[in-house]
């Protein structure tokens, strides 16, 4: 059985094929986020009567997942991530546990023995230490992990009309991914330090979204950042308020460093020797690609950095927010099928 | 009489089977400088590339931009830079994409196009002379805006989006938006721009051997069949006139007429507006030499550059009333932009069942039930044939739903509280949020208000997730049916072929954690203070800003005194410019 799971600052997804339905992927996901509540008998029985999954701390309630933004009214605080600043919390004990108890629910519950699971890790390949606590989670639930690159995965999984050669763009919550790969073959790649969330904490400052607790502790209200940002109206060419201009300028910042990063890797003697003067096909993922004008503007940012020669065309994937997980089960696929040779001649 | 509910119940079932026809095909639209634009309807069987639009309809450069246009509004999606010789199938389609191809130099091919984009299948419609001032354009539409309306302006390599007042210009290559405006303001029937061919391709070997089909393109001695696709659409669809400028008008004359057409200029490439539910085209019909005069009546027949084109009346057909009698027309294209002088033929046949605009429609039908002496019992006899035919495929296709809607309902039942999580948060925040702002108060809830509040909200998230899940399984079910005999696990992954089932994740219900949790950011805000303290004034710089005036004014005296502290002031200066230098370098290390 070939499992995937990609840790995402946003959402938790993992899907595997069981031979009994193989002609589908069976998909989970889950917010990677938890609600904070008082202690209180009220919350702890309503939470009961309606089941809703929650677990209790020192001095608190916490619920996970997806219901967090269900219940976090009832604290009036907004929900906090399970990855704190693009990697597993050091300093959050009751987030890491949450992290153990969200993976042993997303992954098959018996796996054969042998199983690989790919998944890729919150902050990029940078993160050691980040990579090797969830390898051990995924371990002790009996499969055998392995770590692989999220803008790899997207080559994977929407490369096939290119040969699987380009460079591919992975706008995550916390980081972004850059990737330059010919015929799947990874040739350089880069981990940039911005993602979604910062374009929604910018905004949060400032236009002051923030919200209040019963303490009178103030929060900035990114979950209203971001049901703004999913309206369709939002477009990052043709703003007219002042919140729109706001986004289109952070937006435009956070792809300058895309587009310099590409023209870095672009220019890497590795990527030279093997590409030459091919033009190459990029290919975006993640969430923060399907705000309206994302492509013009990434287009444009090429044309500034003088990158647009060497690019032969900008498209999104049909599905951004799979697309990671599709390609990990395709990367798990691949190596099964390495490995089984191996296994047959020892 | 009798024909009257004949006439209903065949336009019915016209739409009926327009319908299915159109879930059956993909539609696409591309505009620009092409030769051919228009719609195009692929099979849905079809893996659609950027590159089959671009061969079918032609390029008419060496290279250029290729901008493909998705979504509702619509947004950029891909950009891609196109070369005649190096067409390659690297940017997949998908249904109802808008595609503009703006050439690197050069002005438009032909007439300027433009498509107008509703929510449903796009539309193109040219624009006599390359432009048009956007009230006519809305006016063909019979569409009536107070405010500006977003356009996108394609050039090579760049698109900028506008909103356009009524005054301005539609230019060629131009994407009218105009999706928020007929939701409130469907586009009507009566609408009178001329609107494009619409071309239906079926079969894989559309999209094989591009190079070859490249070449049939620029010979253009293979027109691609223009086929009268049925569409819901397309009966709404606005009569084949022109606007103003180029306005002609042919007159129903019973013997054989001949058209003259006024050329406007002769540099641009020809093109003919034919109304594909109203005629179709022939490509193995002999070209028709003669040159014709201006027939056209009511503005049926719109061209542009050198075009010949002969107008016969068919009344050998003996079924047909002197109305509905179909016209015969031939023409030929010289395709002068191009260097080559193949001739490109059609023959054009009117439908017997004339599906014009509404205004137009009436009246010939009364006319044809006033006029229809010789066979009314033949034409009897063809309108019940119809009729049993409209009834029947009505039937079918009642049943085929019912069976969908069941099959849907019962795989919703079975996943229950599972979906889209972005949905399903979406929702439960919204509703949660309106419950919150009606019923949450600051003082404590106990369990049962708490209970009540979140079984209010409940419903809504369960209708939404059914709503999703029951989508997901319809796509579950096509697909897994189409592919089910494939077995290659690692092809269809590939090709993206397998559909994800989102299924509810099983937490436990309650558990224990140690440690206290971090919780949230909070905003730090510095407290308000009490007492405002008295302002620290900087006596040093006081002091010194009365030492800088000592020597400005004794630099009046001396200025050899006056440059030397000036000097001083200035290295001081520089000291701490290069001390936040320093700051900036550590910060930026101790950032890497």
């Amino acid at each position: 059985m070939i499992t995937a799971i990609d840790f995402g600052c946003y959402a938790i997804r993992a899907a595997y094929r069981s031979p009994a339905t193989s002609s589908q992927i069976t998909l989970y996901s889950e917010r990677a986020e938890y609600a904070m509540l008082p202690n209180q008998d009220s919350f702890r029985e309503a939470l009961s009567d309606r089941r809703i999954a929650h677990a209790e701390c020192d001095d608190s309630i916490v619920v996970f997942g997806n219901r967090a933004g269900l219940v976090r009214w009832l604290s009036r605080r907004p929900c906090a991530p399970l990855f704190t600043d693009g990697g597993v919390p050091t300093k959050d004990a009751p987030a890491r546990q949450i992290l153990s108890v969200l993976t042993k629910a997303l992954l098959p519950a018996v796996p054969p023995p042998g199983s690989l699971c790919c998944l890729t890790v919150p902050g990029g390949r940078e993160r050691g230490s980040s990579a090797e606590f969830l390898s051990r989670i995924v371990t002790m639930l009996g499969f055998e992990p392995l770590v692989v690159s999220s803008a790899e995965s997207v080559l994977l999984a929407a490369g096939a009309q290119t040969s699987f050669t380009g460079v591919a763009v992975v706008l995550g919550a916390e980081t972004s991914e850059v990737s330059v790969c010919r015929h799947g073959v990874e040739l350089a790649a880069r981990t940039i330090a911005v993602g979604t969330n910062w374009i929604d904490t910018e905004l949060a400052k400032q236009f002051r979204i923030q919200v209040w607790d019963e303490q009178g502790e103030c929060y900035l209200d990114l979950e209203s950042v971001r049901r703004w940002k999913h309206d369709q109206r939002i477009h990052l060419r043709n703003g007219v308020g002042e919140r729109d201009k706001s986004l289109s300028r952070l937006y435009g910042s956070m792809l300058n460093q895309v587009a310099t990063t590409v023209r870095d890797l672009l220019q890497a003697p590795q990527v030279k020797a093997r590409i030459g003067n091919e033009r190459l096909n990029v290919i975006c993922a993640g969430g923060a690609t399907q705000v309206g004008g994302f492509t013009s503007a990434l287009t444009e940012r090429f044309v500034d950095h003088d990158v647009a020669g060497d690019i032969l065309s900008v498209r999104m994937v049909s599905d951004p927010s799979n697309a990671v997980v599709r390609g990990l089960l395709i990367h798990g696929e691949l190596e099964q099928r390495r490995r089984e040779p191996l296994k047959g001649a020892a | 009489m009798v024909r009257l509910p004949c006439l209903v119940v065949m336009f019915a079932a016209t739409v009926f089977v327009g319908q299915s026809a159109a879930q059956d095909s993909q539609p696409f639209a591309i505009a620009g400088d092409v030769r051919m634009s228009g719609r195009y309807f692929f099979a849905s069987t079809q893996q659609v590339d950027l590159a089959d639009l671009l061969t079918q309809a032609g390029l008419s450069a060496e290279a250029g931009n290729a901008v493909v246009f998705r979504g509702q509004p619509l947004s950029v999606v891909s950009t891609s830079n196109v070369r005649r010789d190096a067409l390659h199938r690297q940017t997949p389609l998908t249904a109802g994409d808008v595609v503009v191809f703006r050439r690197f130099e050069g002005g438009p091919v032909g007439d300027g196009t433009a498509v107008i984009a509703d929510g449903g299948i796009p539309v193109v419609v040219s624009l006599p002379g390359g432009s048009l001032p956007l009230s006519e354009v809305l006016t063909s539409l019979d569409i009536r805006v107070g405010g500006p309306v977003s356009v996108i302006h394609t050039e090579w390599g760049r698109q900028v989006e506008e909103s356009l007042d009524a005054d301005d210009l539609v230019q060629h290559g131009d994407v009218l938006d105009l999706t928020a405006i007929a939701r409130e303001q469907p586009l009507r029937a009566a609408a009178t721009l001329a609107e494009v061919p619409q071309v239906t391709l079926f079969g894989e070997e559309n999209t094989l051997q591009i190079p070859d089909a490249m070449s049939a393109t620029e010979n253009a001695t293979s027109a691609p069949t223009v086929l009268p696709t049925p569409d819901s659409s397309d009966l709404s669809a606005p009569s084949k006139t022109t606007l103003a400028p180029e306005r002609l008008s042919t007159q129903a004359n019973p013997a054989q007429t001949t058209a003259a057409l006024t050329i406007p200029r002769q540099q641009q490439a020809p093109s003919l507006f034919v109304p594909s539910d109203q005629y179709e085209v022939d490509n193995n019909a002999p070209i028709a030499g003669a040159t014709s005069d201006a027939t056209a009546n009511d503005g049926e027949f719109v061209s542009s550059g050198q075009m010949d084109l002969s107008v016969a009346e068919a009344n050998t057909l003996p079924e047909k009333t002197e109305t509905q009698a179909s016209t015969e027309v031939s023409h030929s294209d010289d395709s002068s932009d191009t260097n080559n002088s193949l001739f490109r033929t059609a023959s054009l046949q009117r439908f017997p069942a004339d599906r014009t605009s509404p205004s137009t429609q009436t009246p010939q039908t009364a006319t044809s039930g006033e006029a229809s002496t010789p066979s009314n019992a033949a034409m009897n006899g063809i309108f019940v044939i119809g009729l049993m035919m409209a009834v029947v495929l009505i039937v079918a296709g009642w049943i085929r739903t019912q069976q969908e809607q069941a099959m849907a309902d019962s795989n919703s039942s079975d996943s229950d509280f599972a979906d889209d999580e972005q949905t399903v948060t979406a929702r439960q925040a919204v509703g949660l949020d309106a419950a919150v702002d009606n019923q949450l108060t600051h003082h404590e809830l106990n369990a049962g208000e708490i209970a009540e509040i979140l079984a209010t909200t409940e419903p809504l998230v369960r209708s939404e997730s059914h709503r999703t899940v029951r989508e997901t399984s319809r796509t579950v079910e096509a697909e897994a049916d189409q592919h089910a005999a494939n077995g290659d696990a690692l092809e269809d992954l590939i090709q993206n072929r397998l559909p994800l089932e989102l299924k509810q994740t099983q937490l436990p219900l309650q558990i224990a954690l140690f440690g206290r949790p971090a919780g949230p950011r909070r905003l730090r805000i510095d407290a308000a203070h009490t007492q405002i303290a008295a302002p620290k004034m900087d006596t040093v710089a006081r002091r010194s800003r009365q030492q800088k005036h000592a020597t400005v004014v004794e630099s009046a005296n001396n200025p050899s005194a006056g440059q030397s502290s000036t000097s001083a002031e200035r290295s001081t200066a520089a000291d701490v410019s290069r001390f936040d230098r320093a700051l900036n370098f550590l910060e930026e290390q101790s950032e890497k």
